[in-house]
């Protein structure tokens, strides 16, 4: 049962992770594609510079981006015990703007990208060690408030608003810095998978990988989790221990791919649902792998509408995952819940 | 003597309490407790008198103010959280909601303190599960959602994980909290049968007095100003202690019934006779209504219940009036109020 579901999963990503470098801008036929993707060389270099410096790295960004989002959105819905937690609805990716905009800000120099790219490799880490600052900061206020609030509703308004906060804060600095720099922090929190390459792509894939293996760790702890503090505590978890750890991991996962392709909003929420939907499990064992081939399908699916087959114009990633994320959230929101007699 | 083995709990002067910006307060203490295996031992005690906040000292969940526990023998303090676990598991009245769990995998993390690094079950871990589902009659249902499950077969699923967890302590707080009746006595009865049977200690906090009377080998009685004491059901009741914790204006303990009761203006005098149950129910009304219900004859109000033509009859006699008659007691009630 497990596993024809894993194969078909993994059949769409590939099946979406050959669309996706197919579509685009320019038409490239599909056995060029499959060419390039199976390692020969083609006649026509453009095409190949095409697939090779600009499809192939933004389709594994897709990749990374979706599961690692994916996974850290079922990290915080465990870890808070509310099914309306991920990065982008508590205010952690806007804790992750904050430490992009200011590594932005005060290097003074063009562009997201271009910055990390003028920057090199230092400068990648220091804009992902200030977005999972960032993020971290905020997921650990987030934390300490829902100690004392116990309502869904309640901590989820709360994260919207610390959200908030943050991002005014982002404002202030933004209404003091030159136009340039605004026009391209607002570039940049359309979010893109584009643009990611050699060694960011490298730096990118680290921290992901480093932030899944963190939350395979975790996973049993996760596990005791779903039943609260006290009775995870009573299990012999070290409740405190496991919180450092899951919060480390979610900060890794968020304020990284956060820092490299902008605030991307709704996979984090609305995958685990999906996972949890579609493999009847609360085991985090399964559901983080899950996580992970379910967010990356989705965000490949996400990239290639975003590319409008056919034309010339290319939708900021960010509108594509809310049009779908809006509607699952709706879901989960108002489907009807089964009541104890 | 008889021979009661090594104590799985034993409380040295503990004082229990929250900590405060002043130091910490005290809530009850000093305690010198001690719990053997094979016990019910049910907490009683009026609303905070610190019953929680003692199952939760216990479980190590809190720091104690002062004193100490001896766990199997072993400080408390001194003990890491994995170990506590295989000693003691946790019952809690809260409840566990929105986490898309199956019964079977809740049961399962019972076996969480003995499985290995990402949690995968073995036989052994596998047929503990199957025998705490059986213990607590809830294989019916392992494959069904949390969510799904009623009051009374959520909590019994939350026994069957601390069961699971293998532990010769369990700690229910208010298990029965939010249960109706019958299932309240089941609960008990279950709790009861598992300490004889399986040699566990077993403490639950509940504010169950009647079950408790009935059911417990020991009481744990908490008076809300700061002192427990510990007995036989029977010894407590004797003691007059019930009556120290509990009574209010509003509520009396009654030490012949083990109940409590409204306390009552009793209006008139009236006598009563009769047998059998109606002699009892009827009895029961007249007090609840005010009257002051005797055994030897009071002519000036009386109340007789006789056979008649194969049902009941009640007679009310008041001296200067003639007798009148009635079919029930809502009737005999209706004309008397």
């Amino acid at each position: 049962m497990l596993n024809y579901r894993l194969y078909i999963l993994l059949l769409l990503i590939l099946i979406a992770f050959l669309a996706d470098i197919a579509f685009g801008t320019i038409h490239i036929p599909l056995f060029q594609i499959l060419d390039v993707v199976s390692g020969k060389q083609i006649e026509n270099d453009s095409w190949s510079f095409i697939i090779h410096q600009i499809r192939l790295p933004k389709a594994f960004t897709a990749i990374l981006a979706g599961s690692g989002l994916a996974v850290s959105g079922l990290q915080m819905q465990t870890l808070f015990r509310n099914p309306l937690a991920g990065p982008s609805v508590l205010g952690i990716t806007a804790g992750a703007s904050l430490g992009v905009a200011i590594v932005m800000f005060s290097a003074g120099t063009i562009t997201s990208l271009y910055t990390i790219k003028e920057l090199g490799v230092s400068g990648s880490w220091l804009i992902i060690l200030a977005s999972s600052a960032g993020a971290a900061l905020v997921m650990f206020l987030v934390l300490l408030i829902s100690g004392a609030v116990k309502d869904h509703i309640v901590m989820l308004i709360i994260g919207v608003m610390l959200g908030n906060i943050t991002l005014s804060l982002v404002s202030i600095w933004q209404y003091y810095s030159a136009p340039e720099l605004i026009k391209d922090y607002l570039m940049w929190t359309f979010g893109s998978l584009g643009g990611v390459n050699g060694i960011q792509l490298m730096i990118l894939t680290a921290v992901v990988f480093l932030g899944l293996v963190l939350t395979f760790i975790a996973s049993k702890s996760l596990d005791a989790l779903l039943l609260g503090d006290r009775y995870a505590m009573s299990l012999g978890l070290s409740v405190k221990s496991a919180r450092i750890l899951i919060i480390s991991s979610t900060s890794l996962l968020a304020g990284g791919i956060t820092a490299f392709c902008g605030p991307i909003g709704f996979v984090g929420i609305a995958v685990p649902h999906l996972a949890r939907a579609l493999f009847q499990t609360s085991s985090h064992r399964v559901l983080i792998p899950a996580c992970c081939l379910i967010g990356a399908l989705l965000m490949l699916i996400c990239d290639i509408f975003s590319q409008l087959p056919g034309s010339q114009t290319v939708l900021p990633i960010n509108v594509i995952t809310a049009l779908i994320g809006s509607p699952v959230v709706i879901w989960i929101i108002a489907r009807p819940r089964k009541r104890r007699d | 003597m008889m021979e009661l083995g090594v104590a799985l709990i034993e409380t040295e002067g503990l004082v229990i309490g929250y900590p405060s910006s002043k130091g910490s307060r005290a809530v009850a203490g000093p305690l010198d407790l001690t719990v053997y295996g094979g016990k019910l031992i049910c907490l009683l005690g009026p609303n905070g008198s610190g019953k929680s906040t003692l199952l939760r000292t216990l479980a190590g969940l809190q720091p104690a103010s002062a004193g100490r526990i001896l766990l199997d023998g072993l400080p408390l303090k001194t003990l890491k959280a994995p170990v506590i676990a295989r000693k003691l598991s946790l019952v809690l009245s809260e409840k566990v909601t929105g986490s898309n769990l199956d019964v079977y995998s809740l049961i399962a993390l019972g076996r969480y303190p003995y499985s290995g690094w990402f949690g995968k079950l073995n036989a052994e871990d596998r047929a503990m599960i199957v025998g705490a589902a059986e213990l607590t009659d809830t294989t019916g249902f392992l494959d069904r959602k949390l969510d799904s499950l009623s009051d009374g077969e959520c909590q019994k699923v939350m026994l069957a994980r601390a069961i699971a967890q293998d532990t010769p302590v369990v700690v229910l707080d208010e298990p029965t909290a939010h249960l109706d009746l019958p299932s309240r006595l089941k609960l008990m009865q279950l709790l009861y049968n598992l300490a004889h049977e399986t040699g566990k200690a077993i403490i639950v906090s509940t504010h169950e007095l009647d079950l408790a009377l009935q059911a417990s080998d020991l009481i744990w009685l908490m008076d809300g100003r700061g002192a427990l004491y510990s007995g036989l059901p029977e010894q407590l009741v004797l003691d007059g202690v019930f009556e120290k914790a509990f009574n209010r204006e509003e509520i009396n303990f009654d030490p012949y019934t083990g109940h409590f009761t409204i306390p009552r203006v009793l209006k008139q005098q009236i006598s009563l006779n009769g047998d059998g149950l109606a002699l009892i129910w009827t009895k029961k009304a007249l007090e609840r209504c005010g009257y002051w219900v005797t055994d030897s004859f009071n002519s000036e109000f009386h109340v007789s219940i006789e056979v008649w033509n194969g049902g009941l009859r009640w007679t009310v006699s008041i001296s200067g009036q003639p007798d009148q008659y009635f079919k029930d007691l809502q009737q005999l009630m209706d004309t008397l109020v």
